[in-house]
């Protein structure tokens, strides 16, 4: 256990200092609670590339090199940049607080909620993970079977071990199986305590993502009551003790959606540097097969918003090249791994069985869209969703009044919500299961993707549209002055 | 992109917000424990340790093999799937390939030369009928059998040609 603490500790460590090192590219001044909010991403999500990387090579060594090499990369970048980490170079004011206009009684309510919200949390999961420290059967037969296999077979055999445990997803893609075999690697063991760290590694940066996130969108008053909606939340508690790819991926959804709506924010407030909100976006498809519907409706939103908003108000060519630096990585691994080890799995599955009679067929989509309705029901006693869909409707009935809806980066993620949720619908659609299985047994845990991200949406209608808009006049301006040098 | 409308004034916009976080205290509240209570009842979905802990012995046996059959002798196709998972969690990395009929696991012994066969009955005295059986199938081909008995209906066939 105590090891394997540490490992995931030193992951977590090492995603800080890559993920202060990107802030500060544009940012020198970046608060510790933002890094730390990137850090899961940067530490899992590079490190679960390299080792996959290394093994498909055939290069021996990957097992304890993975992570070695995540460590010295983070020592080179804490070593040349020490000292700067900090320094204010062109003067350029940070946006007030918002969260100081909050009543005093107010901020500390917020506080105590949060910290209860957490203790709870936190006191489960360590409960939970003594009693079932195997997490579900999923966690089992998709994910830690995978990382196992990825840390014990030898390299030619893993393809083939693979597709023989086809029954557990086998063309899932590797971001948490390879995080796992990279950490557990580094000693030469597997510890049944690796994914329980991992998953809640994962399950306290979705909060603090959840925080920072509406902080970045410029409703930071909002954020100690949208943190303890998420964390407090039935789906977070079941899929974080899962140790399923869940809660990662609704973490990933989060960190990409508010990294890539910043970049349209019209206010002055300073966006996520492009290379860091694309690299969350290109892990999305690393992480589930579902990932692949996120970032095909992110990136259709995104592509449509920067081409609708006006020459000087969209981000330039260098936030463009870096987007797609960012983004390159993850999605490398995925036409990578789906192209060698993976065998034909999820899409010929759900396209091979006359998808176009399933399309025009008004019975399915009834069963669909009546099933996801039933589940969000606020009024129905059993749903797991109805008070979030009660808070929820709060929030909008309370904060969307007055037109804040048009902002482009609310409207970005808006559009990209809803394409993905179209999307899912579709893909329930054409699912070669039975529906009334199908759709019950993972509705829960799609919505969980998403939900964490409505939450910072709706919270963030409270954000004021003019809050700095007079300082900077437009989104060219904001990435011309945050891509500078560093120094 | 802009917006059209008018906006709120801050103190509006202020006071709404504070309604908001006042209702949403007792929305959290009852949220916390809905998860609490939910929570609990989604253990019946989880793998008892023990289970998986049961086929460890079975490692050494397997140690130097890319691959294994298990046949699970039980009457649900739920319950041999889930004896399936638990042994490949236990036994990775060697892949299990699970085998739902006998007649498939006694031709295996026939043609498969080593067969290596993982298997879990309800109780040891149907584990000690099917291996009586196995072992008369395997003796015709001219192998030789080890059985690794664990004495709670898991064990590990191996029947391989001598020499």
């Amino acid at each position: 256990m105590g090891l394997a603490a540490l490992t995931t500790l030193l992951v977590l460590a090492c995603g800080f200092v890559l993920a202060r090192f990107a802030l500060g590219a544009s940012r020198p001044s970046a608060p510790w609670p933002e890094a730390l909010a990137w850090a899961p991403a940067m530490g899992f999500g590079v490190l679960s590339l390299v080792f996959f990387g290394w093994r498909l090579s055939g290069v021996p060594g990957a097992e304890p090199g993975g992570l070695a090499a995540l460590a010295l990369v983070s020592v080179l970048v804490l070593a040349t940049t020490r000292g700067q980490a900090g320094v204010e170079p062109g003067g350029r004011p940070e946006p007030e607080d918002p969260r100081r206009t909050l009543p005093r009684a107010l901020r500390w309510a917020g506080w105590l909620v949060l910290a209860v919200t957490a203790a709870g949390l936190l006191l489960a999961f360590y409960r939970w993970s003594v009693q079932w420290p195997l997490g579900t059967t999923d966690a089992i037969n998709i994910w830690n079977v995978r990382a196992r296999l990825l840390l014990f077979a030898d390299g030619e055999g893993i393809a083939e071990a693979l597709r023989l445990t086809g029954r557990g997803h086998p063309d899932y893609p590797l971001l948490l199986p390879a995080a796992l075999a990279g950490q557990g690697g580094f000693w030469g063991a597997w510890d049944q305590a690796l994914p329980q760290a991992t998953g809640v590694t994962f399950l306290l940066g979705l909060g603090v993502m959840t925080y920072v996130g509406l902080g970045r969108l410029g409703a930071g008053r909002m954020a100690a009551a949208g943190t303890a909606l998420v964390l407090a939340s039935p789906p977070v508690w079941r899929w974080a003790f899962a140790q399923c790819a869940d809660v990662p991926l609704a973490y990933l959804t989060l960190a990409a959606g508010v990294g890539l709506a910043s970049q349209l924010d019209s206010s002055s407030r300073p966006p996520v540097p492009p290379v860091l909100a694309a690299f969350a976006f290109g892990l999305l498809p690393w992480v589930k097969n579902d990932g692949v519907v996120l970032a095909a409706s992110f990136g259709a939103s995104f592509a449509l918003f920067w081409l609708l908003r006006k020459a000087d108000a969209r981000p330039g060519p260098r936030s463009l090249l870096m987007l797609a630096a960012g983004a390159l990585p993850g999605l490398a691994a995925v036409v990578l791994f789906k192209t060698s080890w993976a065998p034909p799995g999820a899409a010929g599955l759900f396209l091979g069985d006359s998808p176009w009679a399933k399309l025009v067929d008004p019975e399915r989509w009834t069963t669909v869209l009546s099933t996801v309705g039933a589940t969000i029901d606020p009024l129905a006693e059993a749903s797991p969703w109805r008070w979030i869909a009660a808070a929820l409707l709060l929030a909008l009935a309370l904060l969307a009044p007055g037109g804040s809806l048009r902002r482009p980066h609310l409207a970005f993620l808006a559009s990209s919500l809803a394409l993905t949720a179209v999307g899912y619908v579709v893909v329930y659609v054409l699912s070669p299961y039975e529906l009334e299985w199908h759709v019950p047994k993972s509705v829960d845990r799609l919505l969980l993707q998403l939900f964490p991200l409505v939450v910072v949406w709706a919270f963030a209608l409270a954000g004021s549209p003019a809050e700095g808009s007079r300082r900077l006049p437009s989104t060219r301006a904001r990435n011309a002055s945050t891509e500078g040098p560093a120094s | 992109m802009s917006s059209g409308k008018r906006q709120p004034d801050p103190p509006v916009r202020r006071r709404r917000e504070t309604i908001l976080l006042a209702l949403l205290l007792p929305v959290w509240a009852l949220l916390l424990q809905q998860s609490y209570d939910t929570t609990w009842s989604f253990t019946r979905h989880l793998y008892p340790v023990e289970r998986v802990a049961r086929y460890e012995p079975l490692r050494t046996g397997l140690s130097e093999a890319a691959g294994a059959d298990l046949f699970a002798g039980y009457e649900t196709r739920r319950d041999q799937t889930r004896v399936f998972w638990h042994a490949q969690f236990a036994l990775t990395p060697t892949v299990l390939t699970q085998r739902y009929d006998p007649a498939t696991v006694f031709q295996r012994a026939q043609r498969a030369d080593p067969h290596l066969l993982v298997v879990e009955f309800p109780s040891h005295a149907e584990f000690t009928r099917f291996v009586t059986r196995y072992e008369r199938v395997a003796t015709r081909s001219g192998r030789t059998l080890r059985v690794q008995d664990l004495g709670n209906g898991i064990g590990l066939l191996d029947s391989r040609s001598e020499g």
